[in-house]
């Protein structure tokens, strides 16, 4: 089966007064149809930057595109072919972005946002798709969507901002959703909704879906696969439940553990140390500093390695040849 | 909306009477009194000076003139231009038509391309037809007005030929729009320059702004065409910020016009003023400077309530 989409060697730069950034540096991995993807690291791993590079929306300058091949539904999408691109953004790749109140222009009203959106992409006249329209809030649990579409962003509360913004997406009928930390900026109710919803669209849609999150347990109740993020690159990627079960990479290891430790409500297990500044990387392994293992191949980046049945990890550790002593 | 309306159009009442006082005492500001400068070389027979007094109504007491000089004022009558013999008024309103028209013109160049200068500076923002064009700006706000205006003149009039370089319109023939049109562009250009700088860098800045902010992000995400992200979503979130700074700048253009008049020979009430402060045309230069006054307050009245009116933040507040 040939991926829905395809990235190679992506690698992402910025400039700034402190040097370049390297946000991105040679991520690939793949989905298919009605897979879904969870993307974990913390603030700063690049994932976010990954998500947007996918139908590469960052303006050029000055986020520089330095390598990588994104290949969707068969077609590689290069960057700056803005005509072609605007036709993959909405109606090939959904986004779904963290705070949606934001994400919606504050001078006009919620209904002429979305007919804004719809007329871009679909021929119907509004009047036609109005009813759909309506239909698929309700779907996403909005109760007053007729009232919904007369008000402005900054009249609704996040949870609803964000469940309007999921709607839009799935109006257009995308291949691909990519939701950047669809929680994170709600409060703990909308959260436990907007996952549940998003829960119920893989179930009953079998959308093809990317979640980036640096919350393990939204991840965990979605994903298929996961993908997870350090400094830039990816350290760990495979089964959901392998990775959830068996951690390989030192890492994920830390990440689990945290995790695990805080529901147990023992005392918080803390990854020593600080993620790197991306514009200083350390030399060899970006982990290296923080890492309990560190030996002396760690001076060398390792390659991901082969982990286990469609699993790899970037590390030493799992390369026979490179053990410690 | 309507209670702000009726308060900003009663407080030009006291603003009037001011102007109206200082535009009289202005001929007595006159060295050796009014009298005096009127008759020129004539002024050594002192019975001629008498006279004149007498016929002026110069014996009374200042309020007592003052008063008489306000109500034929009031009713249209500055009395008559001692240069030109002819009354004031018929000098007077068909310059001010003259001077609206450039002000008009001016606005037009400050606000179209101030507004084509501030988003195309935003969108490609440190390039170097930003740079060029910011450096541009400031040194236009930065040059008096009648130099501009002497090199305007001197590169399309007179090394290139392409426009007039003075007057309202030829003078052979009857005058045509087309021919206005033509005599306008050079000094409502000049006269427009320092406004449309403003404009300019407002707009730059707050498109700079309102281009990084995440709905803009959002809208590109969704599909939509650049244009729609730049002009429906970015500059309507900067459009009250525009209509504010441009409503400031419309009193300030007809300020503005009065000096360019001078330059480019557009016969407008500037260039009336001019001339009669060189011929010592006192009444005419009182009631001239009478009529700006009030146009100035006026203009100005009429742009603060369209921006009222225009601005939702201020309406609804």
């Amino acid at each position: 089966m040939t991926a829905l989409l395809e990235v190679s060697g992506l690698t992402v730069r910025f400039g700034s007064p402190s040097g370049e950034v390297h946000a991105v540096e040679d991520v690939s991995f793949a989905i298919s149809s009605g897979e879904s993807l969870g993307i974990v690291g913390e603030s700063g791993s690049g994932k976010t930057v990954t998500c947007m590079s996918l139908s590469w929306l960052l303006p050029s300058p000055p986020t520089r595109y330095v390598g990588g091949r994104i290949t969707f539904k068969g077609e590689e999408l290069r960057p700056h072919q803005e005509k072609r691109l605007r036709h993959i953004r909405g109606r090939g790749i959904g986004m779904i972005f963290q705070n949606s109140r934001l994400s919606f222009d504050p001078a006009y009203r919620m209904g002429a946002q979305i007919a804004e959106v719809l007329r871009a992409h679909l021929p119907q006249p509004w009047r036609e798709l109005r009813p759909e329209v309506i239909q698929t809030l309700q779907s996403c649990n909005i109760a007053d969507a007729e009232a919904v579409l007369d008000k402005y962003p900054h009249e609704v509360s996040g949870g609803v901002a964000q469940r309007v913004s999921i709607a839009l997406a799935l109006l257009i009928r995308p291949d691909l959703l990519v939701a950047d930390e669809p929680t994170t900026s709600l409060d703990l109710l909308s959260q436990i909704e907007v996952l549940a919803l998003l829960e119920k669209l893989r179930r009953e849609t079998g959308l093809a879906m990317i979640l980036v999150s640096h919350d393990l347990s939204v991840v965990r109740r979605i994903a298929d696969r996961v993908v997870i993020m350090y400094a830039g690159r990816i350290v760990e990627q495979g089964p959901a439940e392998a990775i959830f079960s068996d951690p390989r990479h030192p890492y994920t290891q830390g990440l689990l553990f945290s995790a695990l430790q805080k529901r147990e409500g023992g005392r918080l297990f803390e990854l020593p140390g600080t993620p790197p500044d991306l514009a200083a990387l350390p030399s060899g392994c970006s982990f290296r500093p923080r890492c309990p293992h560190a030996f002396a191949a760690c001076e060398e980046m390792p390659a991901l390695l082969p982990a286990g049945p469609a699993r790899e990890a970037r590390c030493h550790l799992l390369d026979p040849a490179a053990r410690r002593d | 909306m309507l209670a702000y309306t009726a308060q900003r159009v009663l407080s030009i009442i006291p603003t009037l009477i001011g102007v109206s006082l200082v535009t009289f005492g202005l001929l007595h500001l006159v060295p050796g009194g009014p009298a005096l400068a009127m008759l020129g070389m004539a002024a050594s027979d002192p019975k001629a000076v008498a006279a004149v007094t007498k016929e002026l109504g110069l014996d009374r007491s200042l309020p007592e003139q003052y008063w008489i000089w306000l109500k034929r004022a009031v009713t249209g009558n500055f009395g008559t231009s001692t240069e030109f013999h002819v009354p004031v008024t018929a000098l007077l309103f068909p310059k001010l038509e003259h001077t609206l028209i450039l002000t008009a013109g001016s606005l037009f160049y400050a606000v179209v391309l101030g507004l084509m200068v501030g988003i195309t500076t935003a969108l490609y923002h440190r390039s170097l037809y930003d740079r060029l064009a910011m450096l541009l700006t400031l040194i236009g706000a930065s040059a008096p007005v009648f130099w501009i205006g002497l090199l305007l003149i001197y590169l399309f009039a007179i090394r290139l030929g392409w426009l007039p370089a003075l007057g309202m319109a030829s003078p052979l023939g009857p005058p045509t729009v087309l021919g206005v049109l033509k005599h306008l562009i050079l000094p409502a250009f000049a006269n427009s320059i320092i406004s449309l700088a403003v404009i300019a860098r407002i707009v730059r800045s707050g498109m700079m702004e309102a281009l990084v902010q995440p709905y803009i992000l959002a809208a590109r995400a969704r599909g939509l065409p650049r244009w729609r992200q730049v002009v429906v979503h970015a500059f309507r979130n900067v459009l009250p910020d525009a209509i504010n700074i441009t409503g400031l700048q419309v009193g300030f253009l007809f300020g503005g016009a009065l000096f360019v008049e001078v330059v480019f020979g557009w016969p407008g009430l500037g260039y009336l003023i001019y001339s009669s402060i060189q011929a010592r045309d006192y009444v005419t230069l009182q009631a001239a400077v009478l009529i700006v006054s009030a146009a100035f307050i006026f203009v100005n009245l009429v742009a603060d309530l369209a921006r009222m009116a225009l601005d939702p933040r201020e309406a609804r507040s």
